[in-house]
């Protein structure tokens, strides 16, 4: 499954469009009861866990993304876009979407 | 808060966040430089422009969530309430966390394979409570373009 920003592949040409598909995930995180964060508290700079929940989160919201594609029968997804909205403190849902499609190779050279 | 618990205690916290926070930002901007030196070789276009060639199309993304130190929290907390916007956040946070974002892209392209990377967008999104400055993250996303040998 091609997975990418971008709307069109080269040397692939679109041949049918499935539709918007998305994945999604929501992840909270406790900074002040996070003992491992204490310190960063403190300090402030780089959060590593916090950095390391969002690109999980992102990580699974791909998967599923990519699985709603795949039952569609898509060969790609296109024009990938992540939306990332905080609901809380350390709350967030992490979203990504774009358009499944089936590709064929691109006669014209 | 700790302001109103104890002086003392408050005194000791804001200046060891103020002190160690300024020591932490130095140690990221110098190391900052050296990692930007060395992933120079990967051009980063924001445009979705397609040089010539065939190349496999792979999806990088990069992030860094950052906080500020528990002397900006504070005073940001204060100014907040004074009636400033999202005071606290100042501009060279974020800016390490831009950059740190598009280091880890660069680095997940490098290791895919290209020396291009093309259609790059930033986002930035605070994690905050309503008034306490905390938690920013700064993404970056783009396409990666890994040349493909002509078949």
């Amino acid at each position: 499954m091609i997975v990418t920003t971008l709307e069109a592949i080269p040397h692939r040409e679109v041949t049918a469009s499935l539709g918007l598909v998305n994945g999604s995930t929501v992840r909270a995180k406790n900074i002040a009861t996070d003992l491992r964060a204490g310190l960063r508290n403190l300090v402030g700079g780089e959060l590593a866990v916090y950095t390391e929940m969002a690109r999980e989160a992102r990580e699974e919201a791909l998967q599923r993304m990519v699985a709603q594609a795949r039952s569609l029968g898509a060969d790609a997804v296109l024009g990938v876009r992540f939306n990332t909205a905080a609901l809380g403190p350390g709350t967030a849902e992490f979203l990504v979407y774009g358009t499944a499609v089936t590709l064929t190779l691109a006669v014209s050279a | 808060m700790i302001v109103r618990l104890n002086p003392w205690l408050a005194g000791a916290v804001l200046s060891a966040g103020y002190v160690l926070g300024r020591r932490d930002a130095r140690a990221h901007l110098r190391d900052l430089a050296v990692r930007e030196r060395e992933s120079a070789v990967v051009r980063v276009e924001a445009g979705a422009g397609m040089p010539a060639g065939d190349f496999a199309c792979v999806l990088v993304v990069g992030n860094c969530v950052v906080a500020p130190d528990a002397f900006r929290r504070t005073v940001g907390y204060w100014r907040n309430r004074a009636g400033s916007r999202r005071a606290g956040h100042d501009e060279q946070l974020v800016e390490r966390a831009r950059r740190e974002a598009l280091l880890r892209l660069k680095d997940a392209a490098r290791s895919a394979g290209a020396a291009t990377v093309i259609d790059l967008h930033f986002e930035t999104t605070s994690f905050a409570g309503a008034d306490l400055p905390g938690p920013v993250e700064v993404m970056a996303t783009g396409t990666a373009l890994v040349p493909r040998p002509p078949s």
